[in-house]
């Protein structure tokens, strides 16, 4: 797997008036160990996550409430991770294609982030963890 | 932060106001909201339900005055 990306900035994971308002137009800069650059990526909304989510049928939920893609089929599971990568890389702009020819590991990474900025995995911050967990209770 | 906690704080508070009293869209379509966005609206809508809650509450006491001190 590759190296983890390095995030741009500090707290970015921290609710914000600003992250509410930009919405979809939130950017955030990623470092690519595996090519030594920089990719800037955005949030996916719920209806593009929806169109990825479509790919799986019924997504397993965790206990947490967070899509729960380990328990889906490998191979959906890497056409999802690339299709959300793809859908949220603002620079450079590569397809689906493009994107499963990135160095091994490198899709899967940015996707992982693009989820957790977009508050669909753990990691995006604590209080949305337990905003989450308390509206599963 | 939380987005319970977010909505108590003046720019939560603010921002709650635009959205849910003069109808301040933040994304054109449903579908275009990010969960972040949407976390945020169920967020202020619960604390606006509990302010209302609290003020019925304190309203139905008689002859009482009812005060709620906020940040």
């Amino acid at each position: 797997m590759a190296d983890m990306p390095k995030q741009s900035s500090s707290p970015k994971d921290s609710l914000t008036k600003e992250d509410i308002l930009a919405g979809r137009e939130r950017r955030e800069t990623l470092h690519l160990d595996a090519y030594g650059k920089v990719v800037v990526i955005r949030p996916l909304t719920d209806g593009e996550f929806t169109e990825v989510f479509k790919l799986f049928g019924d997504v397993p939920i965790d206990e947490r409430g967070y899509p729960d893609l380990s328990k889906v089929d490998v191979h959906k599971n890497l056409v999802a991770l690339r299709k959300i990568a793809a859908m949220a890389l603002i620079e450079p702009k590569l397809t689906e294609e493009e994107v499963g020819h990135m160095a091994f590991g490198v899709p899967g990474a940015i996707a992982h982030r693009v989820l957790e900025i977009s508050g669909l995995a753990p990691g995006s911050s604590d209080g949305a963890r337990k905003f989450r967990a308390d509206a599963a209770r | 932060m939380a987005p319970e906690n977010f909505v108590r704080t003046p720019q939560g508070k603010e921002l709650a106001f635009l959205c849910l009293d003069l109808g301040y869209r933040l994304a054109d379509r449903v579908q275009d909201l990010t969960r972040g966005q949407i976390n945020f609206l169920v967020a202020a809508y619960n604390y606006r339900a509990e302010l209302t809650s609290l003020m019925a509450r304190l309203q139905r006491d008689e002859g009482t005055t009812g005060w709620v001190f906020m940040e």
